[in-house]
């Protein structure tokens, strides 16, 4: 697989231009934004990402919905997805984990590491 | 007129008198009846049955005319009482002891008397049963006999009623006692539920009967307080004590007192399954009861209701992970920010500002590791550290922590070495313990020795056994030491040692406060050996699972 185009779906408009930041000019990745889970799953289908960081709490429909979702669009069965969340205690993580993602990337991240931290979970 | 000389034990016999609560009382028809016969038997117009007060004689029964009581320096009786045994005077006016008594020479004229003492079970004369007459006379060796006879029965008619008397006060002590004890089982808010040692309940309280749904005479002597539990909990709490026990326990009211029989009072929490299906937490103590003979005779379970106390600890560590959530979203912002300026991923930083950059960048760190910090604590004094317990190889975790925490010591020049046992050739004991917590406490503990080691110091960690039942890891540095007076406060919240150097100050004060509470949580302890200007070992011991014992200490278990 050949990561080139990375969906970012997070709320906080901050928090999306940070990683955008850190994962297009340290990564070199294409990037493409959605504020909310209705969002990421129209930009999912239309955009075939190679890639989903996908928040976990957002209003409305949250990061693991989002995530049922994507996997009953056609081509969103098989995109990589990793969670990225402030919820950082174990029965949390270990409760996201086994939801079907690649990997977890608690926050606060390092965004000089990102891009880093971004292919060691995907084993590349 | 002699008067009767008192008895030396005259307090004791007044005090037995008395007891019989006889004095002062309204005739009854027994003790008439008695006199009745005394005086037919004995052929006079007088019988008395008289009881000897301190100043007074008075009659219970008096058969003929004569006075209520009289004063005791006129009695007959009081000789009688003194004398102890069968008293006949045929002619008082021929006995120097009452020629002047004013029963005598009064208008009652008495010239011959005679009596049986009353003497109680303990010994003490306590009046006479006695006969008079106006006319000087003399008892036959029969009348003497039916009068003793007589006043032995009038004796244990007064026997008897004292008995009586005395069962209905206790009955009645006894009575208000269980009232009591009624009342404050039912206002207790508590379930209080006893049990036989077959496990049939004997009683339950008001508060078990409310909390429960039960009507009493439902499951009083018919059921046991396995209905009060859910199955699923028993099933678990038997499969535990199985393996505690080594012997097989069973998923119903054995699970419930299984520890109890061995002498133990056990305080757990448990739910309670009520009459309509609703389940509420409580907290269960249970007692056996046991006689003399050490025997089990039943058992007793008081539960209080922690719904609330659970809803508090629940609100609480809701509380805590929301706002660790909440400050972690702006932290993430900002850490990002100065994240991708100190690496200059957006363009080079201005000499002049790379430091207060890296300030910045450092303390933000700092304020997450102070959030996981506290979300830690709250954790565990909230008893949800939740341990997932896993056999390890000591060795391996030393040698992961000292990996981990390389690069911070590189930083500062400090050298790290680590060493294990050598007695442990090729196979270190496996420890029971959660690998991911006791990492944290390693790493706490080295990254402590870094930040008060000198350039060029060595950090010294050991793993070894300590005994034949526990492991032992420790950490020794360089640094300056602790003063002896910041000892007691060390594994304390919020403690950190008074320093000048900045990088001692760059961690949150809790660390230690987390590493005891984690060693504590793995039954280990915690400890340090410390000398000012030498250097400090901080070190942490975990007792092993008894299959990892080495042979020695296997051996004198066994």
């Amino acid at each position: 697989m050949t990561l080139r185009k990375i969906l970012l779906v997070d709320d906080e408009a901050d928090i999306r231009l940070v990683a955008e930041i850190s994962l297009s000019s340290l990564g070199g990745w294409q990037v493409i934004q959605a504020a909310s889970g209705p969002e990421a799953l129209d930009l999912a289908s239309r955009e075939l990402p190679d890639l989903v960081l996908l928040d976990v709490m957002m209003p409305g429909m949250d990061g693991p919905t989002t995530l049922l979702r994507l996997r009953g669009l056609a081509g969103g069965e098989a995109t990589p997805v990793i969670f990225m969340t402030a919820k950082v205690q174990r029965a949390e993580i270990d409760r996201l984990l086994s939801l079907g993602v690649r990997g977890l990337i608690p926050k606060p991240f390092d965004p000089m590491t990102l891009p880093r931290e971004i292919l060691r979970i995907l084993g590349a | 007129m002699k008067l009767a000389p008192i008895p030396r034990d005259e307090a004791q016999r007044l005090a037995a008198l008395r007891r019989y609560e006889l004095l002062d009382t309204p005739p009854e028809t027994v003790y008439d009846d008695l006199t009745r016969l005394a005086a037919h038997v004995c052929e006079t117009p007088i019988a008395l049955i008289s009881l000897v007060d301190a100043e007074r004689q008075w009659f219970k029964s008096c058969f003929g005319p004569f006075p209520a009581e009289t004063d005791r320096s006129c009695s007959f009786c009081g000789h009688a009482v003194f004398a102890g045994k069968l008293l006949m005077v045929p002619d008082a006016t021929r006995d120097d002891r009452f020629v002047d008594n004013p029963l005598v020479t009064g208008e009652l004229e008495i010239r011959f008397y005679a009596s049986t003492p009353l003497v109680s079970y303990d010994g003490y004369a306590l009046g006479t049963l006695c006969v008079m007459d106006r006319r000087p006379r003399e008892l036959s060796p029969q009348q003497i006999e039916m009068l003793s006879a007589l006043g032995r029965l009038a004796m244990s008619q007064m026997e008897l009623r004292l008995r009586i008397t005395e069962q209905a006060r206790i009955e009645k002590q006894l009575a208000e006692s269980a009232e009591l004890r009624r009342a404050i089982l039912d206002s207790a808010n508590y379930s209080i539920i006893s049990c036989r040692p077959d496990g049939v309940i004997r009683a339950m309280n008001a508060a078990a009967v409310r909390w429960l749904g039960y009507r009493s005479e439902d499951v009083v002597g018919k059921k046991t307080p396995e209905i009060f539990h859910d199955h699923c909990e028993l099933e678990q709490r038997a499969a535990a004590l199985t393996t505690e026990l080594g012997r097989p326990v069973a998923a119903g009211f054995a699970a419930l007192v299984a520890k109890v029989c061995l002498g133990i009072t056990e305080e757990r929490e448990w739910s309670y399954l009520t009459a309509a299906g609703r389940h509420f937490p409580v907290q269960l103590s249970t007692t056996s009861l046991c006689n003399t003979a050490g025997e089990i005779t039943g058992f007793l379970f008081i539960a209080s209701d922690i719904t609330e106390r659970k809803q508090v600890e629940l609100a609480k560590s809701e509380f805590v992970s929301v706002v660790s959530h909440e400050l972690r979203t702006p932290l993430t912002s900002i850490r990002g920010s100065l994240g991708l300026i100190e690496g200059g991923a957006v363009g080079e930083v201005p000499p002049k500002m790379v430091r207060l950059v890296e300030i910045a960048r450092a303390n933000t760190d700092r304020l997450v590791r102070l959030i996981n910090d506290i979300l830690d604590l709250a954790k565990i004094e909230s008893g949800k550290l939740e341990l997932q317990m896993h056999p390890l190889d000591p060795a391996a975790l030393v040698a992961e922590a000292v990996a981990e925490i390389k690069g911070m010591a590189d930083q500062v020049h400090v050298h790290l070495g680590w060493s294990s046992d050598p007695s442990w050739t090729g196979h270190s004991p496996r420890l029971l313990g959660d690998h991911d917590r006791l990492l944290q406490v390693l790493i706490n503990l080295l990254s402590n020795a870094i930040k008060v080691s000198p350039p060029e110091g060595v950090i010294e960690t050991r793993v070894e056994a300590a005994g034949a039942t526990s492991i032992r890891i420790s950490v020794r540095d360089q640094g300056p030491g602790i003063p002896p007076h910041e000892l007691s406060r060390l594994f304390g919240k919020f403690h950190q040692i008074d320093s000048s150097d900045a990088r001692s100050r760059s961690g949150t004060g809790l660390g230690l406060a987390i590493s005891k509470a984690i060693v504590d949580e793995h039954r280990g302890t915690i400890g340090i050996e410390t000398e000012e200007g030498k250097g400090s070992t901080f070190w942490f011991e975990i007792p092993l699972p008894p299959d990892e014992w080495a042979p020695a200490a296997a051996n004198d278990a066994r």
